[in-house]
């Protein structure tokens, strides 16, 4: 089961993505983003991902991930980043360039405008409308990261890992930079834990390779892990995370 | 000469700084705009964000063109759009390439299992912050409706978001607009 799940080989994309393709989802998606750069994530991973198919899901999770613990806007990242796997260099720069330009210029071009957009209750009301569009769209995007976290990692160390992600990111206030890191750290180790775990509590049996024996003890084992790892994890990020929510100004962003 | 210097320091500062995409930058941005190099007031800073909300598109490089623009013209809005887009994204595809590399490895393919569960928790609550806005702006009941109908389109009809976003527009601008 852990082994089906494991990251798709880099996908052959290069030769048979057109530039039209990729200039178009970038353009499609600066236009149709309301609401400041988050809510652009699911935009573009229904270009990426359903769309276009140039990436599975787990890489377009990596992208995200690394994206947030990055500073700076996560839209232009994304673009840049999208527009380099499937095109290179010029890929990224023109990537970036189609989905922002048309935003750019509406800006400098409305500035006489400016007022009458302000208070256009039209406007308001458009606008408002679609919060809860993109509310739903991120809703189903989470829903569907953390199914796949359940298939990969078994339900009970996906549950303990969900818990311990929403309590740092949550209450506790962790700078989600340091939680993307804990968990890059843990996750370089995992594989290699469960299967030394494993060869030890199942000796003889371990390489039967059947599913059924594997799973049970698989989802057990990962999750005492889990369990062990837990409070050592967040004592560090505790203590790191007030520094970084100090000097990025983070907690104003948050909200 | 100095002007571009100062957008290109002033705003790959602010960005290098903010966590959390645009929306988190905009205090920062202000600080350097507002304060430090007083290319605008705040009053004309609250304009910029206000008209900047109202348009599609990421936020923190609407603000950077815009000022750019203002303060030295074209070079200008190259400055700040640079600053603000080419550090952060030069930074991204060299963690991704370096992944990349290592992409059969064991390691790497544990840290991509181990994200998703955190990326499912971000999602969580940028879901919970958006809504709760959104709830505040138009009430619960406007808020569950237009919620529904989404739902129901994106995930049931398997609707592009951006068809589904128009038709938003559509009844915010016919609906909402006598309500908001």
């Amino acid at each position: 089961m852990l082994m089906e799940n494991t990251a798709p080989d880099e996908k052959e994309v290069g030769g048979m993505v057109s530039w039209w393709n990729l200039l178009v989802a970038m353009f499609r998606t600066g236009i149709f983003t309301y609401g400041g750069g988050p809510a652009v994530i699911p935009l573009m991973r229904h270009e990426a991902v359903r769309r276009y198919s140039w990436m599975e899901d787990e890489e377009f999770g990596e992208i995200v991930a690394l994206a947030n613990a990055l500073p700076g806007p996560i839209a232009t990242k994304l673009a840049a980043y999208l527009g380099y796997r499937v095109k290179g260099l010029l890929g990224a720069v023109l990537a970036v360039v189609v989905h922002i330009l048309p935003s750019s210029l509406a800006m400098i071009v409305l500035l006489g405008s400016l007022y009458a957009l302000k208070s256009s209750r039209v406007v308001a009301g458009m606008i408002a409308a679609v919060k809860p569009v993109i509310v739903v769209m991120l809703g189903v995007m989470a829903y569907e990261f953390g199914a796949s976290a359940s298939r990969g990692l078994g339900w009970l160390f996906a549950a303990v890992a969900d818990l311990l992600a929403l309590v740092l990111l949550g209450p506790a206030n962790v700078h989600p930079a340091l939680v993307v890191l804990a968990a890059l750290l843990y996750g370089s180790v995992h594989l290699r834990v469960v299967d030394a775990l494993r060869a030890r509590r199942l000796g003889i049996g371990a390489g039967s390779g059947e599913q059924g024996a594997n799973v049970q003890p698989t989802e057990t084992v990962a999750g005492g892990r889990g369990g062990q790892s837990e409070g050592g994890d967040q004592g560090r990020d505790d203590q790191e995370g007030h520094n970084g929510a100090g000097t990025s100004g983070e907690e104003e962003g948050s909200r | 000469m100095m002007n571009w210097l100062h957008l290109l320091w002033g705003f790959l500062v602010a960005n290098l700084l903010g966590y959390g995409g645009g929306p988190s930058t905009i205090p920062l941005m202000q600080e350097e705009i507002v304060h430090r190099y007083q290319w605008l007031t705040n009053g004309q800073f609250a304009d910029v964000l206000a008209v900047g909300n109202a348009l599609p598109g990421p936020i923190a490089t609407k603000i950077a063109a815009f000022v750019g623009y203002e303060v030295a013209g074209w070079p200008g809005l190259l400055a700040a759009l640079v600053a603000t887009v080419v550090p952060t994204a030069v930074g991204l595809i060299a963690f991704m390439r370096l992944l990349a590399r290592f992409r059969g490895s064991k390691a790497v393919r544990g840290m991509t299992m181990l994200v998703q569960p955190v990326i499912a928790v971000m999602l969580v609550l940028l879901t919970w912050e958006m809504g709760q806005e959104s709830v505040q702006g138009i009430g619960i009941l406007q808020f569950l409706g237009i919620a529904a109908v989404s739902l129901w389109a994106l995930v049931v009809r398997k609707i592009h978001p951006a068809f589904v976003i128009l038709a938003a527009f559509a009844y915010g601008g016919l609906v909402l607009s006598h309500w908001v």
